[in-house]
């Protein structure tokens, strides 16, 4: 009963971030725009099919980085990150709500930018197995912004040193994410990368609720 | 009860506690000029900040590490708090389900905020927003108070309807004001002089003495 009524706790705050983002609009088109940009300025200049891994994983990365690291960010620009620190919420709770509400966030993007990538790149492969891939994918992505989004906070310039955390915390799954993604276009699902990138992703998001005390 | 010993906290190279001990029943006022430690005080002891150093305990609890007791907090500082995209109703909503506060739509009918229910905040005067920020640290009825320049920004009445709240409130008090008069109805007087504490009794008149011969001032 007392883990039912803990997890409705983490339920409300992920419905007030989601709530907060969908009445702000500023991250979601900051986000809209970066990949839009991104994806036609792609689609004009290079032959796309050969890249398309490697493509689509650049533009889901550096549009969730430019997104939903200001969403977790904002929270401690405008303090109220205190509201949630001196309420009954434990550290780990906040951030669990965090992680969910960042992957949603993340994942919301995906499902509007990949049909729009798909068109705009004239591609041929399988739809429905490269946007579940895209959606393993993101599992990782968005757990290494929410985990290391808060140690940049106090950061002068904290836009690049979080790319500079971030990069080498991603590096390990970027190599199985083009596989994942490459062959899932083609029509073949690799269990065995998939399996990996969400081991990685439950370690990610072991480590930020294991940290929590320190990060928050 | 409040319980501070030997409370450092530290940012970087700088102290803005150093060595802060005191123990305290009913209503304490702290006082101290511009960087003397108040908000530092203030976020340790509803457990927001972790201290570098030291022991704090409220009821014979650390309010960082006990959610329970943290629930029983009511902070409010010179920053609501508030979502700002979020009406009055949404925010308030919100932080009643993390409080588990069932009837406080009377904090809203004291704090005189019912025809704003429907507003966003980032709508509202900065008057309103600080009384929002009141609601939200009253809604589940606290058993600590923590005020830390709670009543800047609002107006001669509003700020006196505040008082009227803080004065009848019945619990432990922590009130941090520039505005030394309104909290002459405390008990006790804490006096902050860049982190060290350098006043703590009873007595109003030897508080302000000591505070006027602050480093600070």
């Amino acid at each position: 009963m007392k883990k039912l009524s803990e997890f409705f706790l983490i339920l409300e705050v992920i419905k007030k971030d989601l709530k907060v983002e969908a009445r702000n609009k500023a991250v979601i088109n900051q986000m809209l725009l970066f990949a839009l940009t991104t994806t036609f300025l792609f689609s004009v200049s290079i032959d796309v099919e050969s890249f398309f891994p490697q493509i689509i994983l650049l533009i889901i990365l550096f549009t969730s980085i430019s997104g939903s690291s200001i969403s977790i960010l904002r929270e401690y620009d405008l303090e109220t990150i205190e509201g949630l620190k001196a309420s009954p919420l434990t550290n780990s709770q906040l951030m669990t709500a965090k992680v969910l509400s960042n992957l949603i966030l993340v994942l919301v993007l995906s499902f509007f930018v990949y049909p729009i990538c798909y068109a705009l790149f004239n591609l041929k492969g399988n739809f429905l197995l490269t946007f579940i891939a895209l959606a393993i994918v993101v599992l990782p992505i968005s757990g290494v912004i929410t985990l290391l989004a808060p140690l940049s906070a106090s950061s002068k310039g904290r836009e690049m040193l979080l790319l500079a955390m971030i990069f080498p915390v991603i590096f390990p799954v970027i190599l199985p994410a083009t596989k994942l993604i490459g062959l899932a276009y083609s029509g073949v699902f690799d269990l065995m990368n998939a399996l990996f990138i969400f081991s990685y992703a439950g370690m990610i998001y072991s480590l930020s609720i294991l940290l929590s005390d320190q990060i928050l | 009860m409040i319980l501070c010993e030997g409370l450092s906290k530290r940012f970087g190279y700088n102290f803005a506690l150093r060595d802060v001990s005191f123990r305290s029943e009913g209503k304490i006022a702290i006082f101290g000029f511009n960087g003397a430690g108040k908000s530092t005080l203030a976020k340790i002891l509803a457990g927001v900040l972790k201290p570098s150093s030291g022991r704090v305990e409220i009821f014979g609890m650390e309010p960082r590490k006990s959610p329970g007791l943290r629930g029983e907090i009511g902070l409010v500082t010179h920053n609501p708090m508030l979502y700002r995209e979020l009406t009055v109703k949404e925010n308030l909503e919100f932080y009643a389900k993390l409080y588990r506060a069932k009837d406080w739509k009377s904090v809203v009918e004291d704090l005189k905020l019912s025809e704003k229910l429907g507003s966003r905040v980032l709508e509202l005067s900065k008057g309103f927003i600080q009384r929002v920020a009141i609601a939200r640290a009253l809604l589940a009825k606290p058993r600590v108070l923590i005020l830390d320049e709670a009543l800047s920004g609002l107006d001669v009445e509003s700020k006196e309807e505040v008082l009227r709240i803080i004065q009848n409130f019945n619990g432990t008090l922590v009130f941090s004001t520039h505005n030394f008069e309104d909290a002459k109805f405390c008990d006790n007087f804490l006096v902050l002089d860049r982190g060290k504490l350098s006043y703590f009794g009873e007595n109003y008149e030897e508080a302000l003495r000591v505070l006027s011969n602050s480093r600070s001032y």
